[in-house]
């Protein structure tokens, strides 16, 4: 085989390939979309990295992860007859940024309240929370996307939460949560069951925590109250396993601190 | 000159915001063409992916990894519409096969078929290590900063996919060997 025949070398140049321009009428519409649209409201400054010390780093940053919470990514509801009833409408928030009541708090930390979903949530000081712009629809994928209020930490962390009407009961939507895993996060997440899924007693309330080695852990915290689901969500990308205890320690110090509307 | 563009456009500055656009829009656009290998669909992952990012902009800390902070936000929007693309599947406009014959003279057009039949077979998580590493040109520890993910998935991520496409032209080679040994 001759150096030209080299299957790298192949392929190399198979990337060189020229792919399309950006046409204008992107831009344009970029352009008239921005114009509608507002930015997030950061809450709390971010802790430099540097504020960190290295052995109080894992800690800290588990401890900004926890704080995200949130929504499952419901499923839409199923009636009594086992039928799935229509999803409901996307619904715009009214404002979502300044409707939130989180305070800022560099040195401290943050209850934030979820002007969506009205549960709260006390965040370590330095982490940034974006509300969730538009209500959980049904059908999206889960994820830290404008339908869920978003934490951010240090690097590798991020949290996220969000909620939604369900009329199964808690064991209904854990056995939900796992379907749609398998359906939504099957490249990435091949497990058909999760690693780690028990009980989760948080004050009077039964919550479920299902655990996934997605390449990076990925940490669940399920509940059902007054007909509405909850998930909580919390990611350490710099953790490749199913739990780790510092993240597990922060993560149930902050689902400790969540107070759910009645 | 991006920084200051980015500062701007976080203090809701529309214009900076365009102006930053322009400058990373033709890269973003290549990428998304990349992973999406559909120039409509590539088109509106960036452009949700640029909304999003101002949207977000606040929320990024250091003005000087706009770009990287855009990248992950729009190799995320890539799958999403990759995700609705299996609901609109009639709206597929393919793109164009590049030049038939690469500068070099290293691919033949049976090669580039191989591989771009090979590319597409690839998940989308693969497709974007490739694509980050080959087009981007990012070292595998930035490669993984960028899309979130860790070093030692994307690393995996590249063997197999790298793998993958070696071995579409083995095959091809040892068949067009075969071919010749009894024409």
């Amino acid at each position: 085989m001759t150096a030209s025949r080299d299957p790298d070398a192949r392929i190399a140049a198979f990337f060189e390939s020229s792919q399309p321009d950006l046409p204008d009428r992107t831009f344009n519409v970029v352009r008239r979309d921005i114009h509608r649209t507002r930015q997030l409201v950061v809450i709390g400054p971010w802790r430099e990295p540097t504020s960190f010390g290295n052995g109080a780093f894992v800690a800290a940053t588990a401890a900004v992860v926890a704080v995200a919470i949130v929504l499952l990514n419901l499923r839409p509801i199923v009636g009594p007859g086992g039928v799935p009833s229509p999803a409901p409408t996307p619904t715009v928030a009214p404002s979502p940024a300044v409707s939130s009541t989180a305070a800022a708090s560099p040195t401290g930390p943050t209850v934030f309240t979820s002007p969506m979903y009205g549960y709260t949530v006390t965040i370590p000081a330095g982490w940034l929370a974006a509300p969730a712009l538009l209500r959980w629809d049904g059908i999206k994928q889960p994820g830290p996307d404008a339908e869920a209020d978003k934490f951010a930490g240090p690097e590798q962390l991020t949290a996220w939460a969000f909620a939604g009407p369900f009329s199964g009961d808690l064991a209904a939507f854990v056995t939900d949560r796992i379907t749609a895993n398998a359906r939504d996060h099957s490249d990435t997440c091949p497990r058909a069951t999760p690693e780690i899924n028990e009980p989760l007693p948080i004050g009077g309330q039964a919550w479920v925590l299902l655990g996934w080695n997605c390449g990076a852990l990925i940490n669940n915290a399920v509940t059902v109250r007054a007909g509405v689901a909850y998930e909580f969500a919390y990611r350490d990308l710099g953790i490749e396993a199913a739990t780790d205890p510092a993240d597990r320690a922060l993560f149930q110090s902050i689902l400790n601190s969540v107070e759910l509307p009645n | 000159m991006q920084r200051e563009l980015v500062d701007r456009a976080k203090r809701g500055d529309e214009e900076a915001f365009d102006a930053l656009a322009r400058q990373v829009g033709d890269r973003c656009m290549a990428i998304a063409s990349w992973i999406l290998r559909d120039a409509d669909l590539a088109e509106d992952a960036v452009q949700a992916a640029l909304v999003r990012a101002w949207r977000e902009l606040r929320t990024l800390r250091d003005a000087d990894r706009f770009e990287a902070w855009l990248h992950r936000i729009l190799t995320n929007e890539c799958y999403a519409e990759a995700r609705r693309r299996t609901r609109w599947s009639a709206r597929i406009r393919l793109l164009p096969v590049a030049d038939s014959v690469d500068a070099g003279g290293v691919l033949t057009v049976n090669d580039r078929d191989q591989l771009e039949r090979a590319f597409r077979r690839l998940t989308l998580e693969q497709r974007s290590v490739l694509v980050f590493h080959h087009v981007v040109g990012l070292p595998l520890p930035e490669l993984a900063g960028r899309l979130g993910i860790p070093l030692g998935t994307a690393k995996s991520r590249l063997r197999l996919a790298t793998s993958a496409l070696r071995a579409s032209l083995e095959a091809d080679d040892r068949t067009s060997t075969t071919e010749e040994r009894f024409a």
